[in-house]
């Protein structure tokens, strides 16, 4: 979708039009969610909830274009996913051990099966390697993005773009599939 | 290796030659590197339905969101209109009220207590005392013409006072009396001409409407009381009458008719007295005239 129809999405979600809110959910709901799996594993759908209830309280006194609001939106669902994470951490003497990594039939059998084995894949690199390799290239911000993001400077995120991806071409099964 | 190499050294130029689009410059279709790029086309596919399951949900958030926020401010506008209402009308009313006491504090208008304090508290700014025994509001702006016939009122009462065995007047005042008759022994002769004086008083106020010139018809008046001090009597009364003739044409004419008539009456309790007395210090401060018809009966007592 082109940016100037999700912009005037934006606006009109700013009015609180609904269906404006909606394409914006549609359009970015996707994105947050899968860095939100690299990033809080197991709790990327309530880290994801909390995003967008986040976003509905406090959208009209965002104040930008589509590509402010993608911004906006990836740091307030980095903030969320690392509250998620914090709490799972807290909580993981008393709960059962988290059950991740290893996707079970059900999961592949399943139309994202493709997409959940590239997530995982992903997430198993070092957190900021995962993340910038998240945003800068499957989702696709810009570099001042991610780093304003991240909170790193731009060369950072340069670099942790360059390592994660060359250590992604050196993973195992990633290997594997070279050249079939 | 070599294959990832120029995967990112393609990716460096790329992104160098065009970075307004990083996707396309993280992504070159062409890779040698089939494996890395078939992972990031599975991250990037599109959305899964079991991924956009959750938009009903995230809509009707939306709207419960937006009504709640709607109530509210809707209801914080109606507090902000009644505040926009009630601060100024409540700011003008406290304005007027403190205006209004302002301004009667500083004419003089207030209740007795609250134009003392009122006074106490700006004598600075010119707030008058109240204006002792003087709450009668029927007499406007006779302020001026009235010390006159209450000059005589205090005498009057002084000598009541003198002449009572049992309530001796207070030394200051006996020392008035004394100054005003002349010495200690005029004392007698100058009441007693006050007094003839007073009661001859209301009868030309009220039958002279006209000028000045109408003042001589007092003395047949008065002289039923003692014909023998006839001619004395309009002697008398010139003094005190020249200086009262001039207002008796303005409307303050009232209080001089009342005055005199009520003072013999209020005279006889001794509490009372001490209202006209402490009215007599106030007016010797302010009027020299008070001593200017005692010359006058000074002479006349001389004569005798």
């Amino acid at each position: 979708m082109p940016d100037k129809e999700l912009t005037e999405a934006l606006r009109a979600a700013q009015q609180g039009d609904a269906a404006g809110f909606a394409t914006l959910w549609r359009t970015h709901h996707p994105a947050v969610l899968r860095y939100l799996r690299v990033l809080a594993g197991d709790h990327a759908e309530d880290a994801a909830s909390e995003t967008w209830l986040h976003v509905i309280r406090d959208l009209h006194h965002f104040d930008g274009d589509h590509d402010g609001f993608r911004g906006w939106l990836f740091r307030i669902a980095r903030h969320r996913g690392i509250d998620e994470k914090r709490r799972q951490s807290r909580t993981r003497e008393t709960a059962d051990p988290p059950t991740r990594t290893a996707p079970d039939a059900a999961t592949q059998a399943a139309e994202g099966a493709a997409t959940t084995w590239a997530l995982t894949i992903i997430a198993d690199l070092p957190p900021d390697q995962a993340e910038a390799v998240m945003l800068r290239v499957v989702i696709g911000l810009d570099v001042a993005t991610t780093a304003g993001i991240l909170g790193k400077k731009p060369g950072a995120v340069r670099i942790a773009t360059m390592r994660g991806l060359r250590r992604l071409a050196t993973h195992p099964q990633i290997r594997t599939r070279q050249g079939v | 290796m070599r294959s990832l190499h120029a995967l990112l050294r393609a990716l460096r130029t790329r992104r160098n030659r065009n970075p307004a689009r990083p996707i396309d410059a993280s992504h070159p279709s062409g890779t040698d590197h089939p494996g890395l790029a078939d992972l990031l086309e599975a991250a990037r596919a599109p959305a899964t339905p079991e991924e956009l399951a959750g938009e009903t949900e995230a809509v009707a958030a939306f709207v419960a969101h937006r009504r709640r926020a709607a109530r509210s401010e809707r209801r914080h506008r109606t507090h902000a209109r009644i505040r926009a209402v009630l601060v100024p009308v409540t700011a003008g009313l406290a304005l007027l009220i403190l205006a209004g006491t302002a301004v009667a504090a500083r004419t003089g208008n207030l209740p007795q207590d609250a134009q003392q304090h009122a006074h106490r508290l700006f004598s600075a700014l010119g707030v008058p005392a109240p204006r002792t025994g003087a709450p009668n509001p029927t007499t406007p702006g006779s302020s001026r013409p009235r010390p006159r016939p209450s000059h005589q009122v205090i005498e009057l009462g002084w000598c009541q006072a003198w002449g009572a065995p049992d309530r001796p007047l207070s030394r200051e005042d006996r020392r008035k009396l004394s100054a005003a008759a002349g010495g200690e022994d005029g004392i007698a002769k100058y009441c007693r001409d006050l007094h003839r004086k007073a009661s001859a008083e209301p009868a030309p106020s009220s039958a002279s409407p006209g000028p000045g010139p109408s003042a001589p018809e007092a003395p047949p008046l008065s002289e039923p009381p003692s014909p023998t001090t006839t001619p004395e009597a309009s002697q008398t009364v010139q003094p005190g009458r020249a200086p009262t003739a001039p207002p008796s044409s303005r409307p303050t004419k009232t209080p001089n008719t009342h005055k005199p008539t009520k003072t013999p009456k209020e005279t006889g309790p001794p509490s009372k007295s001490r209202g006209p007395s402490k009215k007599a210090e106030r007016h010797n401060a302010v009027s020299p005239t008070v001593a200017t018809p005692t010359p006058g009966d000074a002479q006349r007592d001389g004569i005798e």
